[in-house]
């Protein structure tokens, strides 16, 4: 079977993309860790491990999102086996504000620059530790309909790891 | 819907003359993790929190809040008696509508002979302060003296000396009046202090007076005493004591079903656990674990999920500030991660003392507070410029712990 290391900020993070990356495709294993955005741990962490895959979540938080992923992949280079095991083994998937955005998209809330978690917290009094329930409810058709680029890229990468 | 209400932001705080701390002020962040080495003063920074809260919330009565250090010799500053040891901290107070007061508080103490006096003590909020000096207290509006008071017994904070106080509408003056009542027995004088304020400075000095220091909780952890059989009704101890007992009182008469709630819950789903709880024929509560079905002894649970627990139930309290001495104690990374990304969701400040690179990883350079020995002396330091020191370390590949221990962290200091 294969696997996949997930790095996220948070074990909320961590434990909101399990299920999904589960849900898109029953036969990986997936593994995951929190580590600060910024902090070169995620390269140690795609060097040490021995995943098919690592996915690497970042937010971009309204940042461009190009800049985002250049930074993140410093990062993982600079620790990195080499070059040709960024190429096979990483995908970075940068979120235009957050992971929350899935769940907007999903529930096809308008958002009009406000941050996602913000929103469901005004809306539902969502807080942090809630993004793990959200993931078995998230309608993936209205994700790919409404191209949310996080989410699609996410979704081919547990496919295929 | 539950709305989150943590009333007081800690913002800064000074300690002088406790133990090595001879003079150390540090601003706190949301989170906040405190590094050095073995004896830099780390465990007495989270102890001069403890000193403060027991002084000013006793536990006991009369207050003597020198017993956990066997006496103010040991506590005060190379031992030096005729030192007084020093508290202060100011801060934001957040009233239920949501309107922000800042305040300070600070307190002077000498225990020489070992017996306690507090020597100075000043509440500031707003327009409105208390002071004492030895045996005066003055309440001042305006900066105006409207109250004066012989104190007839040092050991007792203001929060002692006052009852409660309480808000109170005067129909004649259309105006709100804060009232508080003197402890006649402690205080010589008018037998309450009356000030016409504005409505939101009184809501903001009456969760003051009924919170400061009472919303920090402390923990020491020890597994050894977090597995010890607790009288039910115990409060848990700062060493972890109790833990049964408060566990059965939060889970008591709720079925296996119900839904993750709390940080609490959140970690027994994810960990599948179930608790148990059983009484004794010596009147105390012990625990057991429901792992997988398998039912696990007390002796049996892991260290590790007493410490999260431990922890968590605290913040399930919603405290305004948590400290944690040696929070990895006893803790695999799956759980420090765990225990951090409860922290930063929280509402509440964490102050963590750590040796551990797993804790400091997961902690950005600004959140550090680096601890060192002057001579005998404790001094606190925070990273002088966290957004360079990030980009330095990125450009590396070295991480926050790796400078902390061979790089420029260490060289800082
Ligand atoms: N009354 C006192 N006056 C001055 N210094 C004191 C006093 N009491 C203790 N100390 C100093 O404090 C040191 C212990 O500090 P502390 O327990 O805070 O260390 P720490 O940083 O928590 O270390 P560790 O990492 O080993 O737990 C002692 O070694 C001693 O030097
Ligand atoms: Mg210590």
């Amino acid at each position: 079977m294969k696997s996949i290391q997930i790095i996220s900020e948070d074990i909320y993070g961590c434990d909101f993309f399990k299920e999904v990356a589960h849900r898109i495709n029953r036969e990986v294993r997936v593994f995951c860790n929190s580590a600060q955005a910024w902090s070169p741990k995620r390269g140690r962490i795609f060097a040490a491990s021995n995943a098919d895959l690592v996915i690497v979540c970042i937010d971009a938080d309204a940042r461009d999102p190009e800049e985002v992923e250049r930074e993140q992949l410093k990062i993982i280079k600079r620790s990195a086996r080499s070059e040709q095991d960024v190429e096979k083994r990483l995908k970075i998937v940068v979120f235009s504000y957050e992971a929350e955005e899935w769940i907007i998209a999903s529930m096809k809330l308008k958002i009009s620059g406000d941050k996602p978690s913000e929103v469901l917290r005004g809306k539902m009094g969502y807080e942090k530790k809630d993004l793990p329930k959200y993931a078995p409810h998230l309608d993936f058709n209205v994700l790919r309909e409404m191209s949310v680029r996080s989410f699609i890229e996410f979704e081919k990468a547990v496919k295929d790891p | 819907m539950e709305i989150i209400f943590v009333p007081i932001d800690y913002k800064r705080v000074r300690i002088k003359n406790f133990k090595s701390l001879e003079n150390v002020e540090i601003g706190l962040e949301k989170l906040n993790v405190i590094v050095g080495p073995n004896g830099s003063g780390k465990t007495n920074l989270f102890e001069a929190f403890l000193f403060a809260k027991s002084t000013v919330r006793p536990s006991i009565y009369p207050p003597y809040p020198f017993s956990y250090w066997w006496g103010y010799k040991n506590m005060v500053y190379m031992h030096d008696i005729s030192r007084n040891v020093e508290f202060g901290v100011s801060g934001e107070v957040k009233t239920r509508e949501g309107v922000l007061q800042s305040f300070s508080y600070s307190l002077a103490v000498n225990g020489a002979g070992e017996k306690l006096r507090i020597i100075e003590e000043r509440l500031d909020g707003g327009s409105f302060r208390i002071t004492r000096m030895g045996s005066e207290l003055k309440v001042y509006l305006h900066k105006r003296e409207v109250s004066s008071y012989e104190i007839l017994d040092l050991r007792y904070s203001v929060f002692n000396l006052f009852a409660y106080p309480a808000k109170v509408f005067d129909e004649e003056r259309g105006k709100w009046r804060l009232v508080l009542q003197a402890n006649v027995g402690l205080l010589n004088g008018p037998p309450q202090v009356l000030v016409e304020l504005d409505e939101q400075s009184i809501d903001a000095l009456v969760e003051l007076y009924g919170r400061l220091f009472s919303d920090v909780y402390l923990l020491k952890f020890s597994s050894d005493r977090a597995r010890t059989p607790s009288v039910p009704g115990s409060i848990i101890g700062i060493d972890g004591y109790g833990l049964f007992s408060v566990l059965q009182e939060m889970y008591s008469g709720v079925g296996p079903e119900k839904k993750p709630e709390g940080f609490l819950d959140y970690f027994l789903d994810r960990f599948n656990i179930r608790l148990r709880f059983q009484n004794t024929e010596f009147q105390t509560v012990l625990m057991k674990l429901v792992e997988d079905g398998l039912e696990v002894e007390p002796q049996g649970i892991p260290d590790g999920y007493l410490k999260a627990m431990a922890v968590l139930y605290l913040l399930d309290l919603k405290p305004s500030l948590l400290l944690v001495d040696e929070l990895e104690n006893h803790m695999h990374l799956k759980l420090i991660e765990h225990v951090i990304s409860a922290f930063r969701a929280s509402e509440t400040k964490v102050l963590a003392t750590t040796h551990s690179p797993l804790v400091i990883d997961l902690a950005k350079p600004e959140e550090l507070i680096l601890l060192y020995k002057r001579g005998r002396s404790t001094e606190a330091r925070r990273t002088e410029n966290p957004e360079a020191l990030k980009a330095e370390l990125a450009e590396r590949g070295i991480t926050l712990s790796e400078s902390w221990l061979y790089g420029s962290l260490s060289d800082e200091i």
